[in-house]
């Protein structure tokens, strides 16, 4: 296997003294989905924000490529390569859907490339590109998700961090969501997707964590986790999703 | 009809200057939710800086009065709000209010008493168009106004770091995942702040004439205000607000029986009031105002 896109090694993360991870090691590689389940509060938004800089970790380290990135801002973490796609989806209401992804490529100097990865954005998201000038705001719950991860795309990431992605979608707008998590995977990227709908992560994931109070319970593929009585029993329901 | 005309031209020019005030307040306020009472003490030391310069040639006075703001400015953010940007709302307001001080008290350790300033004498003119009668300041101010606003909103609406800044407007913290660099984006917020506060400085300096420690201190006061009506941490709302409280002010001066005139700015803030009864928010709200990292 190549070498890791994004290795964790024991992090703790804080929130006014109080845990919510708790040595904490992961690791992901270019090209595949690495899930993280867990119920709400078990860390799996607080490890994200660790990665990304915006909360970091008072203890262990995070690397990419090689490069020990713990404790840098935000703003020089994504220029390292990592997006994040955040809970809730965070878009720029009261910019144009031109404008969130504009600013979702501030970190691409040259103007040609940034306008070669526009077109690829909305090549994987055609609904975007018609709807260029209209405020995010206005958009539908299930556009307002693909822009996300378009603004995201944009970037330019080598390593893209999506928590919750499909929360609050219709059924049919995360079959697409997930699609198109298969398609970047199939483009190299190395993605970490944080969600509480265990089933459909495990579907798409080549390997799971599984976060129970700030700690990690199982770390496996999904074929391991299903045989995993009590887990699976847990997360999957007792009829075995995969089985 | 000529009076209404009249009525209006008055309130957009007071208004412009007013709605200068309140962009330059709410500009700083977006990106850093700090409402920077040290506003005034920019205007200021702009005016100062018109004292100094005044024997300059008018070019020179501008430029140097908006350069010497704008450094002011800058020097306010990297040295005063920088090191306690992630610090408690409370902690950055009275931050502000020390730092107002601060540079009210140097002003008057090095100027004492007030200083007479008298630059760009050819604006003083009467210009009559239509029958309307308006000073060649009031035609300055609106032209100024028109060209800063055309100006700010082009940088806003079509440069990167122009829809850089209201995404930090709209979500600091989001902004910078996406890369924007915090230091540079507020840096800037601050430098057009600051140049704003220099060009209110000259038109005040050349309106009042006069230039003391307390200069700038009651147009913040009412430039906080429209921030407030317009709707806090919007720039189009604070620009609303500015041009609402001048042409209230101008109108109210027009219609007010003589004996009542000197009440004009207590009828205004009763206005604000029920404004702000009936919608705490302010005219035209913010979409977010997401907490920060």
């Amino acid at each position: 296997m190549s070498e890791p896109a994004l290795t964790i090694e024991g992090i703790r993360v804080e929130y006014s003294g109080l845990p919510a991870v708790q040595d904490l090691s992961l690791q992901i590689f270019p090209g595949e989905i690495v899930g993280l389940i867990g119920p709400n509060g078990a860390g799996k938004s607080s490890t994200m924000w660790a990665i990304s800089g915006v909360h970091p970790p008072t203890r262990g380290t995070i690397c990419v490529a090689g490069f020990n990135i713990t404790g840098r801002r935000p703003e020089w973490i994504v220029n390292r390569g990592i997006a994040l796609v955040p809970e809730g989806r965070r878009i720029f209401n009261t910019l144009t859907v031109a404008e969130n992804l504009v600013l979702g490529a501030t970190t691409v100097r040259d103007r040609t490339s940034r306008a070669t990865d526009l077109d690829d954005a909305l090549e994987l998201f055609p609904v975007l590109r018609r709807c260029l000038k209209v405020p995010a705001g206005r958009l539908s719950g299930g556009e307002q998700q693909q822009l996300a991860i378009a603004r995201a795309l944009v970037a330019k990431p080598n390593i893209l961090l999506l928590d919750e992605p499909s929360l609050g979608l219709a059924p049919a707008v995360i079959d697409v969501l997930f699609e198109t998590l298969q398609t970047l995977r199939a483009r190299g990227l190395a993605l970490l997707l944080a969600e509480q709908n265990a089933a459909r992560t495990v579907e798409v994931s080549d390997r799971l964590y599984v976060l129970q109070g700030g700690v990690i319970r199982f770390s496996g593929s999904p074929t391991e986790l299903t045989r995993d009585a009590d887990l699976s029993g847990l997360y999957l329901g007792r009829s075995g999703l995969l089985s | 009809m000529q009076r209404v005309v009249q009525i209006v031209l008055d309130g957009v020019s007071l208004g412009g200057l007013y709605a200068l005030v309140t962009l330059g307040i709410a500009l700083v306020f977006g990106v850093m939710r700090l409402i920077n009472f040290a506003h005034a003490q920019l205007i200021m030391t702009g005016a100062y800086a018109t004292v100094l310069l005044q024997s300059q040639p008018s070019p020179v006075m501008v430029v140097g009065t908006v350069l010497a703001v704008v450094v002011l400015a800058l020097a306010m953010e990297r040295i005063a709000f920088r090191p306690i940007r992630n610090a408690d709302p409370t902690t950055l307001l009275v931050t502000s209010f020390a730092l107002s001080y601060l540079i009210q008290n140097v002003a008057i350790l090095i100027f004492g008493l007030p200083k007479s300033v008298n630059i760009l004498g050819q604006l003083d003119s009467p210009v009559v168009i239509g029958g309307v009668h308006l000073s060649g300041l009031d035609l300055t101010v609106i032209g100024i106004t028109i060209v800063l606003l055309v100006g700010l909103s082009l940088f806003l609406g079509r440069s990167r770091l122009g829809i850089q800044m209201r995404g930090a407007a709209e979500d600091f913290q989001m902004a910078r995942l996406m890369g924007v660099r915090a230091n540079r984006i507020i840096a800037v917020a601050f430098a057009i702040s600051g140049a704003f506060a220099g060009v209110v400085a000259v038109l005040l300096a050349v309106q009042v004439g006069v230039v003391t420690p307390s200069f700038g201190v009651e147009p913040v006061l009412i430039g906080f205000v429209a921030t407030v009506v317009g709707g806090m941490g919007s720039l189009f709302g604070a620009a609303v607000g500015g041009f609402s409280i001048g042409i209230l002010s101008a109108v109210l001066q027009s219609v007010l029986p003589f004996g009542v005139v000197p009440f004009r700015d207590a009828l205004v803030f009763s206005l604000v009031i029920v404004t702000l009864l009936i919608r705490p928010q302010g005219l035209l709200p913010s979409a977010s105002l997401r907490e920060r990292v």
